[in-house]
Order: C-alpha cells, then sequence, then structure tokens
C-alpha cells in the first residue's frame, strides 16, 4: 500500500525524468569523449594488430624470403605461400595469401618471422566488396606496407624495447 | 654377449661392437653428425662424447669398443659439458640462415641444438663464408653450412666408388668440395643429400620450393630397376615434391639410385597427357572419358570382334607397367578369346631369347667371393646391384667380365675380357668344357670341338675354386645371335660349378610380366610375329616405339595399317604414338597409381598411389578394368587394385618351358649392333625428367667403336652412326658397335 | 755434456759413416747381426735405461718396443718422426745432420727386436739439408752392406726408406704421420686401435723420436745402468735441450737429465743485453709456460718440470726477457695452433681459430671485458675433448699465460695497448 503511494508521488512530481535530465545536463558543459570518426581517431598502441602487410628494405628489396614460419605458426591455417628461386638465386615466394576472413589476428606470424617482413598495421578500417576480397594477395599486402612504410617504422620502433 | 651399464641401467651388448651401436639399440640418444651407421667411423665431429668411468676425458661413443662391465654416462655433467662444448665450437661457424635453408625443419643440426646449444652466442668474430661452385645438376652446395663431418666424402669413397668430394685445404680453411669441375656426377650421387646433416647438400631440384614439414611421405617402391628400392615419395597438393631413400636392409640398405630419386620430375613435365584423346578423320579430338571408352570399345568391337577376327588383336606392354596392369590386359584378351600378347619388344628375334633364373638373393651377392659379368655395364644398367657386388669386392671377391666392351666400374676387375658378341658363346662353352674336363664328366657332343682358350680355362679355374660365385648375365645379350645358347650355357656352368646365377638382361618389372605369364601361350602370336602379320587391333600399354622397340618402322607400319584399330594408353605426348592410334587414354605414371613390383629377390612389393594423377588422368589397371566392362566381358568386378592381385595368386603360375639347345655354329655376320637407351632414358618418366637429363649420364649419347669397325663401316669419329654420335675407341671389342643412346632413332636396329 | 747423440759432433765429417764407424757406431747392429744379442736382451737394457721417449709424450721406450706383436704374422713396420715441427725445437734437425748413423742403426735395432723389416724415417718437409745427410748416411748404410735383404747372411732383412713431408705440423702427430707415409692427407687417426697393432697399412707399427732412436746404439753398447746414471731417478741419461730466445747464444745441447735451468741458462750465455728473465717455455710452444721464479728453481728432468707446472716435452727451452709482451706471444702461438689444426674434428678446427680471432682482437686494441674468461671458457671446451693432442696443445699455453700473466691481458684489453711495450 505504502509502496503503490509513493510511486504515485514520485510520478507526479517528474523525479525520474529530473534524475535523468541531471546527468544530461551535466554532460552538457563536461569535456566531450566522443570522436568524429573517420575525420577523428582514438590513440592506438603501437603494438595494435590490424591489417596486414609486407615490408621492404629500404633499398626496395622485398624483406620475405619465404621461410613460411607465418604459415607453420599461423594458428588458423589464414597464410599460403608458395616459392621459389628467383632468378638471382634467392629464395622468393611467388604467392604470399592471407585470408582475412580466417585470420584472428593472433599476431604470431609477426612474432616468427626472422626478417620482420610481415606485420601487422594499425590498420583496421578496411572493407571488402566481394569474397574474393579477402584474400591479402602479395602484391596488396607489399601496397600495404609501401604506403604505411613511415607508421610501420614508427610503430615498430616504439615497441621494440619491450620485445 | 655381455653386459654394460649406460646411466646406471644394464644393458646387453656384443663384445667388440662400438657404444653407439648398443645406445641406439636401446633408445638411448647421442648426439652424432659424423657418425652413419653404413658408413666407416672417423670420429671427427665429438659430438658422441660420453663418460666412460675410469677414462680420463670423455669418449666419442662412436669409436669406443664396449668392454665387459663398462660403465658409461651419456647425460651426466661431464658428458653435457663436452657435447655442449662441440655444439658451441660447431654453431660459431654455422651460418643463421635457417629461414631459407632448404634443410630447415629436418636439420640433424638444428634438432640437436636445440637440446645442447645455447640461445645466445659467445661468438662475436665475422663467421667463416665458404664460396660455391655448382656440382651438378642434381645437389646444391651450400658450404659455408658444411660441418665437416665428411658423410659425403666417406659416401663417395666407401658406397658410390669414386671419391668424387673430398677435403681441400686444413684447420678452418677445411673445405669439402668436389675434385673435379664437373662435380659430381655418380649414379648414387642423390645418397649425399640424404647423408648430410646440414643443409651443405640439398636436392637442387628441390630448392626454395618447400619446407620439409608442408609434405606428406608416403611409402612407395621404385620402378625404374629390378631392385623395387623402398622410397619414401613426398608430396604437397596432389604433386610429388621429393623422393627420399627408406630403409630396407634386404632390398636397398638405405640407398636409392639417382635414378629412383629424381625420376619424379617427369610427372609433372608439360609433355604429360592429360586429357583422352580420339582420332576422327584424321583429327584429334579432346573428349571425355565416357566418350573416349565409347569410341574404343565400339572401335574394337567394328574392327575385331564383330568380325569374328578375334585372332587378330594384339596387346602389348611395356616393362615398366604394374604386374596388376599385365594381368588385367591379359585376361582381357583372354576373355575376348585370343593369346596374342607380350611385352619383348626389344627382342629381334623371339625364337632365341635368354631364359635364366636368378636365384641369388641381394644380401647373398655381397658375400660372394667370385662373379662372373656377362654382357652388362651393371653400375649403370643396375646400380643398387652392382653396390652389393661392390661390397663383395670390399670384401676380397674377384669380378671378370666377358663384355663387348670395356666399362667403367666402381670396383677392380679381375680380368676385363673384351670379347665380341660372336666370341661370347665359344668363351662360355670353353669355360664349360674346361669345367666339365676338371670334373672328369663326359662331354656332350656340341662341346667335343670347342677350343678351350686361356681366358675359359681361367674363368673355369676361379669358378671351380670359388665358395660361392654368381654368373650375372645382362641387356647386352638380349639381341645376341647366340642369346639363348649363351644363357643355356651359363646354367648348365652354374650347375656344375654350384654358381648362383642373376638374369639382368629384364629390367623394371618383367619379373612381373613373367610371373604373371605375359607371353603368348600355345596359339598366341608373340610380338614380332604380330607386327608381321595382317592385325586389326591393338590394345598398347605405356608403349614409345622410338625407345621401346627394336625396330621402329616395321612396329609403325603395322600400327598404322588402314583398317588397323590401335588404342594406345600412355602417360606422355608422343608424336609418333599420336600419328598410329585411334585413342589415346591417359595413364597414371609412377607414384600416382597402386601397383606391384617383383623384385630380382622375388620379393613382391605392393605400393599405393602416393598422389592422385592430375587432370583426367587414370591408373591404367581402372582404365584396363572399365574397358573390360564395356566390352561386357564376365569377372572384372575389382574395386581396387589389391583384388587383382589377390586374383593373381590364386592363378597357376605360368611354367616356363624352355629348351636347353646349345647351338655353336656361327650365325653371326658383320658387325654387330648392341643398342642400348642410356640409363636414364629407359622409361617415359625418366626422359622427361630435366634434372637427370643434364647430367653426365643422361648426357651419354655415343655410338663406340673400334677403329677397325669405323673402318668396315666408312666412318670417322666426327660422323654419325644411326644418329648418334660416333666414338672410336680401342675399348671396343671387334666386329661391334655399342650405342648408349639418350635419344630416340628412327632407323634403330637396322644396318 | 754430448754424450750420447752428439758425441762425435766436434770431429771433421762427424755424420759420415766413417767416423760413426771409428767410434764404435754399428757395433750393437753387427753384433746383433753376429747373433750375439736377443731382443729380449735389448729390451731389458732399454728399459734399465730409463730412456723416455724424446718426442714429447715421454713414454718409456722399453715399454713400447715389448708392446708390439714381435711374433704375430705379417708386416711389422719401425718407423722414425723427423717431423720436427714443435716451435723451439730444432734438435732432431741437428741430429741428422751430425748423427745420421746413430739414427739408423737405432732403427735397425728397433726393426730387430719389433721383428719389423721396413722402416721409414718421416722427415719434416722444410728440412732439406737434414734430409739430404740422412739420404746420404742410408745410402753409405747400403753400400757398406748394413741394410738390405738377408744381411751378412744373416736371414735378417732391414729397409730403411726415407719420406719427406710436406710442411704439416700436424704430420708430427704419430698417426697423421702414417697417414701421411700412405699418401693421404695428413689427419690424425682415432685411437683405440692404436699403431702397435693396427698402424701403418693397417699392420703393427712402433713409432719412435729421431733423438729416441739416435740414443738406443749408445745404451746398448755401454749399456742401460750406465745410461740411466747419467740422468737422474725416473729421467735417464741425457737429452737435447734446444734453447732460444732471448739468451746469448741459442743451442742444442746435450746435457744430463735433471740439470738445474740456472745452469742450462748459463751454458746459452745467460740473458741478452742484460735483461731480466720473465718467462719461460720449457718443453715446446705447447707446453705451459713459467714465470721466471719458478723456472730459475726448476731442474730439467720430467719430474722437475711437471712440479714447476710444465712439461718436458720435446725439451725445447724458449726464453723471454723481460721486453716480451706475453699477449703478443700468445696471439703469435695462437695463431700457429690456428694456421696448423688439421681440420678433421670440431673442437680444435674451430676452436683455435676463436682463440686466435679473440686473441687477434685485443691485440688490435678491440679488447672487450669478458674476453679473458671466454678465452678460459674456449680453451677449457677444446682441452681433452679432440682426436689428437694438437687440441691440447694449442689450449694449454692459453691457460698457463693467463694464470701467469693476467694482468698483462687485463691491461691490454683495458688500455688497448701493451703494458711492456706501452
Amino acid at each position: 500500500m505504502i509502496k503503490k503511494l509513493s510511486k504515485l508521488v514520485k510520478s507526479f512530481t517528474l523525479s525520474e525524468l529530473r534524475t535523468g535530465l541531471k546527468i544530461t545536463a551535466k554532460e552538457l558543459v563536461n569535456k566531450k569523449i566522443t570522436v568524429q570518426f573517420p575525420e577523428e581517431r582514438t590513440p592506438i598502441s603501437p603494438r595494435f594488430r590490424g591489417l596486414h602487410a609486407l615490408r621492404r628494405y629500404p633499398n626496395g628489396e622485398e624483406r620475405c624470403i619465404a621461410c613460411k614460419l607465418c604459415e607453420a605458426v599461423c594458428p588458423a591455417n589464414a597464410i599460403t605461400i608458395e616459392s621459389e628461386m628467383r632468378d638471382d638465386g634467392t629464395r622468393r615466394t611467388t604467392m604470399y595469401d592471407i585470408d582475412l576472413f580466417k585470420c584472428i589476428f593472433c599476431g604470431f606470424c609477426e612474432e616468427a618471422c626472422p626478417v620482420d617482413a610481415i606485420v601487422e598495421t594499425q590498420i583496421f578500417d578496411y572493407a571488402f566488396e566481394s569474397r574474393q576480397g579477402s584474400i591479402m594477395t602479395k602484391k596488396r599486402l607489399l601496397e600495404v606496407g609501401s604506403e604505411n612504410t613511415q607508421v610501420i617504422n614508427q610503430t615498430k620502433f616504439e615497441d621494440a624495447k619491450y620485445k | 654377449m655381455i653386459e654394460i651399464e649406460i646411466n646406471g641401467n644394464v644393458v646387453k651388448a656384443k663384445a667388440g661392437e662400438m657404444l653407439i651401436q648398443v645406445t641406439d639399440r636401446e633408445g638411448i640418444s647421442v648426439p652424432r653428425f659424423c657418425y652413419h651407421k653404413k658408413l666407416s667411423v672417423v670420429a671427427s665431429c665429438r659430438m658422441c662424447l660420453v663418460d666412460v668411468e675410469g677414462a680420463p676425458k670423455p669418449q666419442p661413443a662412436c669409436s669406443t669398443p664396449v668392454n665387459e662391465g663398462m660403465k658409461v654416462h651419456t647425460q651426466n655433467d661431464k658428458a653435457k659439458a663436452s657435447q655442449k662444448a662441440v655444439m658451441e665450437f660447431l654453431l660459431i661457424n654455422h651460418p643463421l640462415d635457417c629461414p631459407i635453408c632448404d634443410q630447415g625443419g629436418e636439420c640433424e643440426l638444428q634438432d640437436v641444438a636445440v637440446e645442447y646449444g645455447s640461445d645466445i652466442s659467445r661468438f662475436s668474430e665475422s663467421k667463416r663464408i665458404v664460396p660455391d661452385g655448382d656440382i651438378g645438376a642434381l645437389i646444391q652446395a651450400d658450404m659455408t653450412r658444411c660441418i665437416h663431418c665428411t658423410r659425403c666424402v666417406r659416401f663417395g669413397l666407401e658406397i658410390a666408388g669414386m671419391m668424387e668430394m673430398g677435403g681441400t685445404g686444413r684447420g678452418e680453411h677445411l673445405k669439402i668440395e668436389p675434385f673435379l669441375k664437373e662435380g659430381i656426377q655418380s649414379e648414387l650421387s642423390g645418397n649425399m643429400i640424404d647423408v648430410c646433416p646440414v643443409g651443405a647438400l640439398t636436392s637442387k631440384p628441390f630448392r626454395y620450393e618447400l619446407r620439409s614439414w608442408q609434405m606428406h611421405s608416403m611409402p612407395n617402391i621404385a620402378r625404374h630397376d629390378l631392385v623395387g628400392s623402398n622410397l619414401f615419395v613426398q608430396t604437397y597438393k596432389g604433386k610429388v615434391k621429393r623422393v627420399v631413400s627408406a630403409d630396407n636392409d634386404l632390398i636397398n640398405e638405405t640407398w636409392i639410385s639417382d635414378r629412383d630419386r629424381f625420376s619424379y620430375e617427369g610427372l609433372t613435365h608439360k609433355n604429360r597427357l592429360l586429357e583422352p584423346q580420339i582420332k576422327v578423320q584424321g583429327q584429334w579430338q579432346q573428349v571425355s572419358w565416357k566418350v573416349a571408352l565409347d569410341y574404343a570399345v565400339k572401335g574394337l568391337n567394328s574392327h575385331v570382334l564383330k568380325h569374328q577376327k578375334v585372332n587378330q588383336l594384339g596387346g602389348l606392354a611395356s616393362s615398366t607397367a604394374t604386374m596388376e596392369e599385365f594381368y588385367l590386359l591379359k585376361k582381357i584378351l583372354t576373355e575376348v578369346g585370343c593369346d596374342n600378347i607380350d611385352h619383348r619388344l626389344n627382342v629381334k628375334n623371339l625364337d632365341n631369347v635368354i631364359t635364366l633364373d636368378s636365384n641369388i638373393k641381394l644380401g647373398a651377392l655381397e658375400k660372394i667371393d667370385y662373379a662372373l659379368i656377362v654382357g652388362a655395364n651393371i653400375r649403370l644398367e643396375q646400380p643398387m646391384i652392382n653396390h652389393r657386388l661392390r661390397k663383395a669386392t670390399k670384401k676380397g671377391a674377384d669380378i671378370d667380365e666377358l663384355n663387348v666392351m670395356a666399362f667403367d666400374f666402381n670396383h677392380p676387375l679381375d680380368t676385363k675380357n673384351i670379347t665380341a658378341p660372336n666370341k661370347i658363346a665359344p668363351t662360355l662353352a670353353g669355360v664349360l668344357k674346361s669345367i666339365m674336363i676338371s670334373n672328369t664328366q663326359e662331354l656332350p657332343d656340341y662341346l667335343l670341338a670347342v677350343e678351350v682358350g686361356e681366358v675359359a680355362n681361367n674363368i673355369a679355374a676361379k669358378l671351380l675354386n670359388s665358395r660361392s660365385s654368381v654368373i650375372i648375365l645382362g641387356e647386352h645379350i638380349i639381341n645376341n645371335e647366340d642369346a639363348s645358347t649363351i644363357a643355356n650355357l651359363i646354367t648348365q656352368i652354374a650347375q656344375n660349378t654350384n654358381s648362383k646365377t642373376l638374369n639382368l638382361s629384364i629390367t623394371a618389372n618383367t619379373m612381373s610380366a613373367n610371373w604373371v605369364g605375359f607371353v603368348p601361350q600355345n596359339s598366341g602370336m608373340n610380338v614380332n610375329t604380330m607386327l608381321a602379320s595382317d592385325m586389326r587391333g591393338f590394345i598398347l600399354l605405356d608403349i614409345y616405339p622410338q625407345y621401346d622397340f627394336h625396330d621402329l618402322e616395321t612396329a609403325v607400319k603395322a600400327f598404322t595399317k588402314d583398317d588397323t584399330f590401335v588404342i594406345s594408353l600412355n602417360s606422355f605426348k608422343d608424336d609418333i604414338v599420336a600419328g598410329y592410334s585411334n585413342v589415346i587414354l591417359p595413364i597414371a605414371s609412377v607414384y600416382e597409381t597402386s601397383g606391384t613390383q617383383l623384385n630380382i629377390n622375388n620379393d613382391m612389393q605392393s605400393y599405393t598411389a602416393a598422389v592422385k594423377a592430375p587432370d583426367e588422368v587414370k591408373p591404367a589397371w581402372k582404365v584396363l578394368k572399365v574397358m573390360a566392362d564395356l566390352l561386357a566381358l564376365p569377372s572384372f568386378h575389382y574395386a581396387d587394385s589389391a583384388q587383382v592381385l589377390a586374383e593373381i595368386f590364386h592363378q597357376p603360375q605360368t611354367k616356363h618351358t624352355h629348351d636347353e639347345n646349345v647351338n655353336l655354329t656361327s650365325k653371326h655376320h658383320g658387325i654387330s649392333i648392341i643398342w642400348q637407351n642410356s640409363p636414364y632414358s629407359i622409361d617415359a618418366v625418366l626422359r622427361h625428367s630435366n634434372a637427370l637429363q643434364k647430367t653426365k649420364i643422361g648426357q651419354m649419347n655415343s655410338a663406340y667403336m673400334n677403329q677397325a669397325s669405323a673402318e668396315t663401316l666408312g666412318l670417322s669419329a666426327d660422323d654419325k652412326y644411326l644418329g648418334v654420335p660416333v666414338v672410336i675407341t680401342n675399348t671396343v671389342a671387334d666386329d661391334c658397335v655399342f650405342i648408349n643412346a639418350n635419344q630416340a632413332v628412327n632407323t634403330q636396329g637396322q644396318t | 755434456m754430448n754424450e750420447v747423440c752428439f758425441k762425435n759432433l766436434t770431429k771433421d765429417q762427424c755424420w759420415s759413416l766413417k767416423t760413426y764407424e771409428a767410434s764404435g757406431g754399428y757395433s750393437v747392429w753387427r753384433k746383433i747381426l753376429k747373433g750375439e744379442l736377443t731382443p729380449e736382451h735389448i729390451i731389458d737394457e732399454l728399459k734399465a735405461s730409463g730412456l723416455r721417449g724424446r718426442g714429447g709424450a715421454g713414454f718409456p721406450t722399453g715399454l713400447k718396443w715389448s708392446f708390439m706383436p714381435r711374433h704375430s704374422d705379417g708386416q711389422k713396420y719401425v718407423v722414425c718422426n723427423s717431423d720436427e715441427g714443435e716451435p723451439g725445437t730444432c734438435k732432431d734437425r741437428d741430429i741428422l745432420r751430425f748423427n745420421p748413423h746413430a739414427v739408423i742403426e737405432g732403427m735397425a735395432i728397433g726393426g730387430f727386436v719389433m721383428n719389423a723389416s721396413v722402416g721409414y724415417n718421416y722427415i719434416r718437409g722444410e728440412f732439406m739439408e737434414p734430409f739430404k745427410r740422412f739420404e746420404g748416411a742410408l745410402k753409405e748404410a747400403y753400400e757398406a752392406g748394413l741394410l738390405g735383404q738377408n744381411i751378412n747372411n744373416s736371414a735378417i732383412n732391414f729397409d730403411l726408406y726415407t719420406h719427406l713431408g710436406a710442411g704439416a705440423y700436424i704430420c708430427g702427430e704419430e698417426t697423421a704421420l702414417l697417414e701421411s707415409i700412405e699418401g693421404k692427407k695428413g689427419q690424425p687417426r682415432f685411437k683405440p686401435p692404436f699403431p702397435a697393432n693396427v698402424g701403418l697399412f693397417g699392420k703393427p707399427t712402433t713409432i719412435n723420436n729421431t733423438e729416441s732412436f739416435a740414443s738406443v746404439p749408445e745404451i746398448i753398447s755401454r749399456g742401460g745402468q750406465w745410461f740411466a746414471d747419467i740422468g737422474v731417478e725416473n729421467s735417464g741419461g741425457c737429452k737435447l735441450f734446444s734453447v732460444s730466445g732471448h739468451v746469448k747464444s741459442p743451442a742444442n745441447f746435450e746435457v744430463p737429465m735433471g740439470i738445474a735451468f740456472k745452469d742450462l741458462l748459463e751454458m746459452a750465455g745467460g740473458i741478452r743485453d742484460g735483461a731480466k728473465l720473465k718467462a719461460v717455455i720449457p718443453g715446446g710452444s705447447s707446453t705451459p709456460v713459467l714465470t721466471a721464479d719458478v723456472a730459475m728453481a726448476m731442474t730439467m728432468d720430467y719430474d722437475g718440470i711437471e712440479r714447476a707446472g710444465s712439461m718436458l716435452g720435446a725439451g725445447s727451452v724458449i726464453i723471454m726477457d723481460e721486453s716480451t709482451c706475453m699477449v703478443e706471444v700468445l696471439t703469435r702461438l695462437a695463431h700457429f695452433y690456428y694456421d696448423e689444426s688439421c681440420g678433421q674434428c670440431t673442437p680444435c678446427r674451430e676452436g683455435t681459430g676463436w682463440l686466435y680471432r679473440v686473441l687477434k682482437r685485443i691485440t688490435d686494441g678491440n679488447g672487450r671485458e669478458g674476453d679473458i674468461e671466454l678465452l678460459l671458457g674456449v680453451q677449457d671446451k677444446i682441452m681433452g675433448n679432440t682426436i689428437c693432442a694438437l687440441g691440447d696443445a694449442a689450449a694449454m699455453p692459453v691457460e698457463s699465460f693467463l694464470r701467469c700473466f693476467r694482468e698483462e691481458f687485463e691491461y691490454y684489453i683495458e688500455h688497448g695497448k701493451s703494458m711492456v711495450k706501452g
């Protein structure tokens, strides 16, 4: 009986509405935490594991030597590599595919790489328009690497001391 | 038997054997690099150092003989310290290039380093770098990785019989390298890849393609010689990527020949036949199996069966077929109602064939004390059998040859009897006569007039004096005018001296063909009769006439006749085959089909397919089975090839009866030609293996003759004979041209 | 002094057969040929003489000869090791030059005792003059009917061949020497089996040093006891010491065993330029180095030098005065072993190079903290883990140099320059 009465009083005095509006009023003056993605971005840890990239040496030579350790370590079997001897006698990949549908972004490939060729960048906002688009081919991976050389070098440098 | 104590456990051992043999048997792991069970001990890597109580220094397990009551610790501090010390030394100059090393993942150094190495190197000086040369088409050298275990050197010296690798320089500058510019050319060289514990010697055709962990390993049997070496076929995504040897002490020990190791390359050659084809109005069409088989069956029906011309159908197979294939082809023809089958395509005169049993096992071959080789270049033709003979010579066996040419053996020969083809039978008759005189036996009439020369007396004496001897008859006698006489003489010599015989005039899977009776019985026609008569249909199993027939023209003429319907089952494209066939069906090659091989030991070895044949290619036994079904023949209900084999076992084994006539009247006239496909050209898959073809053996292509023969034939050193470059050498007997060809020739076998 | 191997040294043409025979040479061999001596007698005399192998290991010669299966069937060999390659040694060279017949007679006696009818003298590749001398002496001996088949109708056969090496230190190791005679690459064999069972061409073989063989005739002719009395207990007879280094007159001295080091130094004229003694390597470069104090109190015999902490080795005494930088000496020694390792077994092949490189880095002024521990660690890992003694020989000096002169190494590493030379 008393419960019912107090509920009636509360609803007539709009107490719940006022409680709610109090927060609204408070946030009206507080600092905003929303960012305007994609114009604005939150900061990302250098250790963030996003889209993959294949790096090159400063002289333009691709780093990957087709050792297939990333392929072996990949827990999701997302990586497929084919290799052969290039004309200059070095060991190179002829195919380096990462299936992003399979990839779980664990970063093992990066850790297994003896030459720091495969890395995970900070890129996470990507989309594909077809199912085939989920396959990161060697060409695309190298492109991602070249386009983001600076960022990759910077983040790898920052993270190096913890490795 | 004595007892020793290893790590506190008492184990039994044979007095005098090396400690490492005991630990290996007991499953106690002792790291090692230079020790190899089939090679001599050098104790140079020092990795197997163990602590033997009472010895002040650690002792190498590989060269420490066991004694009664010996106490050994393989894992105590002293032993471990020594092993770790050696490991550190081995690693200081070993490059850290495991990621690009083909041995990575199957490397003995890696494996041992995991346990005995340290994660951080104390070595901060610059590492040794060794420049490499090209050491041949089969082996890739990366000598910077070499740890100087000298297994390859010892392999060359002790097993291959030619010291192609050796150490030059000393100390840190010790370099293991081939002595000669031409690199490694031995017919067993590929085994160096297997024995190399690190990535210094790796397979060249396989270079940088795959990592060891990516492949499936399937046991299989080599099909290029009479031994049937055991091996592992390593596959990736349905393709054969590499072949390595498997252990079988009764057959191939741990070795396989290069032919067996690298033939797989042919499987992916662009010349592979991938789809069934039919010839309609002179045009080839690629069709489905159904269409092709219907066409084939219709063709057989219309050309042969409908017209009650059953006896005008022939079935020919090459010696590389499996036992099941021989049997099914035979069964089809038998069921249809004829018996025209044959596999002896390269024999000129089938009334004069070699019939000789092999009655010595490979293991026994290395225990003989005398061998007589008649007409064989055994080192190249049957490398694994030659290996056993070589082992026998190392234990002191004498070997004599009766060859038309002085071949390059890798073991010492007591006497080289270079004998003209027409003198081989008389010489052997002399041997038999000499033996019978010694045994005071009554001489048969045909021996009365035989002259016994010094050579014959010599051989006879050795045969009589030997404890266990063997007479080996080889391929060069196949088309000798006295072939059957020679074989019969050998049989009699063997009987009179208690010798064994070894028939190496056959090869590949001919033993199986003989087992299932793939030769005409009763009324059946043999291959030469077939080619000479009016045939209406042929089923040809993996035949490439320009290599397989002694007389190409006659064969092609017989196949090309207008009203002859030819069904060819082949694994490789071939213009000549396409020229005469009406249907070409693509069949599986080595490692792609299940089957059975019968080797010289009479071991019946069955194998399964290691990979699925590519595209539309099917195993020949299946093709034959379906063809039989379509011909509405009963009792071809096989689900797999094992059922075929089971049926073969229930067949009465064909008994070969052969005459034992010895006819010593000379039938020779003029110069005899011995044509041989060179060792890496004997079957289709070998001919398509690129790396093998690049080797010195693969390039063998010469017509050898002496000056007198060259003059008789009007040839000089720059000429070609039957399309093959002439080599004039006095190592060839008179009246003889010995041809080792890696090419097909149109006028093969004709003078 | 100079009583055994060098007893004819001062005579004219001392290497000729005439001189040798005039001083009683070949008398023992002639007695043997007449059947007046038995192998047992010779072995007993040798055992009594206390003659120990002069090549470095010091194994009693009489005992070694008695190990040969002399009654077994088949060929046996006796081999003389004149591949004198140890830095600091030059005694065998002078024996071959000045008393080659003693070696020939010693080997012939050895051949008789061990029933070996063929002998080989393996002479170091660089010894051109000694080689010619020895060949000349061999010719004389053959011409005098002292060697060959059925010598003087005694039914004794002994043929002796000279084999010139090609200049590898490792061929001084007895089994590498055998390999070299067989025409193979000079690399030591693992033991067992020992050469006494499986030696040259797989037959029982005894290998002795030149000086050991050259001492035998004199011992047999004058009696083992006489020889033993020259020396001290456990080190019978006299020994050739090659004194080299910073002394006034470096030379070979044949002196009784047990002579004080002081006296030997005196014989060589003392330290040159009146400088002070700093260090002594008493037995060739492979033996541990000794400091001046220890050396001056030492007697030159097997036990005396061992008590001092080193080894008699081949008796090559290398004297170093105070101007010597021990770091540089060790670097030079390390380079020698790095260069001379045969490369067969891992610790020596890789370890000698490592030792040399670290030392070279130190002497180049790029030493690092921890290098001394590294050197000690590496030498410890070579020690005892190799097939032959070259590994130990390379490791031993490192340990002793670092033990005796550690402060010099520390200084070099810290300052990048030599403490002595500045």
